[in-house]
């Protein structure tokens, strides 16, 4: 309980960029229950974190919104670039 | 399925017959373009940048070229540049590992960027629509994200899709990138971080330095 208890004062009273990837992880319901009390208090503390909180809540509704097909079109437009492919051609003697 | 030393010569590489007198199943010729693109996606989702994917690619064809009379068709010749690239970029991860990380290089400069010295907002957070149902109903959103979402890292990108477009469950979207939880929560983290940074301009009421 003591150990709760100071996990909790420690998560509320840290500053912003050390809570800043439990908020992301958060979301996901990844955290112990302390940390995500801690996590709440700052939230309520800070209006700055409080706003990341809501650009990370857009984020996830943006993204279980998002067309699946056009989420597959964005992962393969990750394909190798032209110049790429010409570069390693050229070292390497192989076709394009 | 070894791989050849790095000091031997590379052969040409036209197709050859199989010492065995077998027709190699291996064509060179066609690598760039028939495991290119999986190749790139496959290293860009592991390497620290565009650079050092494209390097760890380099040394896998170079590789596979000089140990292509051990390939025994076991294996489809995807599969088996695939496991002499994982090897290649394990190793170069093991080296990075050992090297001290370069100034702006790692996970936490885009933190440093948001931050200050004491850990406070150097910017402050811009006030997003607190009803995103007016943006998200506009076709130019979309396309914005679209956009933003192309830009991420492969692995970024791949994280941020299996998890929150498909709601794979986290063990799910590890077994699926052969990632921990540890590196899934840093990757969607950084995800959404870039889509945020992406978006903002457009989307999302900017915030004042501090």
């Amino acid at each position: 309980m003591i150990r709760a208890t100071l996990t909790v004062l420690r998560v509320a009273s840290r500053p912003c960029r050390a809570n800043n990837l439990d908020l992301s992880r958060a979301a996901d319901g990844a955290l112990p229950r302390p940390v995500r009390i801690g996590l709440a208090i700052h939230v309520f503390q800070c209006r700055y974190c409080r706003r990341f909180l809501r650009q990370l809540r857009f984020l996830r509704e943006a993204g279980r919104r998002f067309d699946a097909a056009a989420a597959a079109r964005a992962l393969e437009s990750t394909r190798m670039p032209e110049e790429v492919r010409r570069r390693l051609s050229r070292r390497l003697g192989l076709g394009t | 399925m070894p791989v050849g030393d790095q000091a031997t010569p590379i052969p040409p590489a036209s197709p050859r017959p199989h010492p065995q007198g077998w027709p190699s199943a291996l064509d060179p010729e066609s690598w760039l373009s028939s495991h290119g693109d999986v190749m790139w996606r496959f290293a860009m989702s592991r390497a620290d940048s565009a650079h050092a994917a494209e390097e760890a690619i380099q040394e896998t064809f170079e590789a596979a070229l000089r140990s292509r009379d051990s390939f025994r068709g076991e294996c489809t010749e995807r599969t088996w540049l695939l496991s002499i690239l994982r090897r290649r970029l394990a190793d170069r991860s093991r080296r990075a590992a050992r090297e001290p990380r370069p100034a702006g290089g790692g996970p936490g400069a885009l933190l440093d960027t948001m931050f200050d010295r004491r850990g406070l907002w150097a910017i402050d957070p811009g006030a997003w629509p607190r009803d995103p149902d007016g943006t998200l109903d506009t076709p130019e959103f979309w396309s914005d994200f679209e956009r933003c979402l192309a830009r991420l890292p492969a692995g970024l990108a791949e994280a941020f899709v299996l998890r929150e477009v498909r709601a794979q469950s986290p063990e799910g979207v590890c077994r699926a990138l052969s990632i921990t939880l540890d590196n899934l929560w840093v990757r969607l983290h950084r995800a959404r971080l870039l889509l945020r940074r992406c978006l903002e301009p457009a989307w999302g009421k900017k915030g004042k330095r501090r």
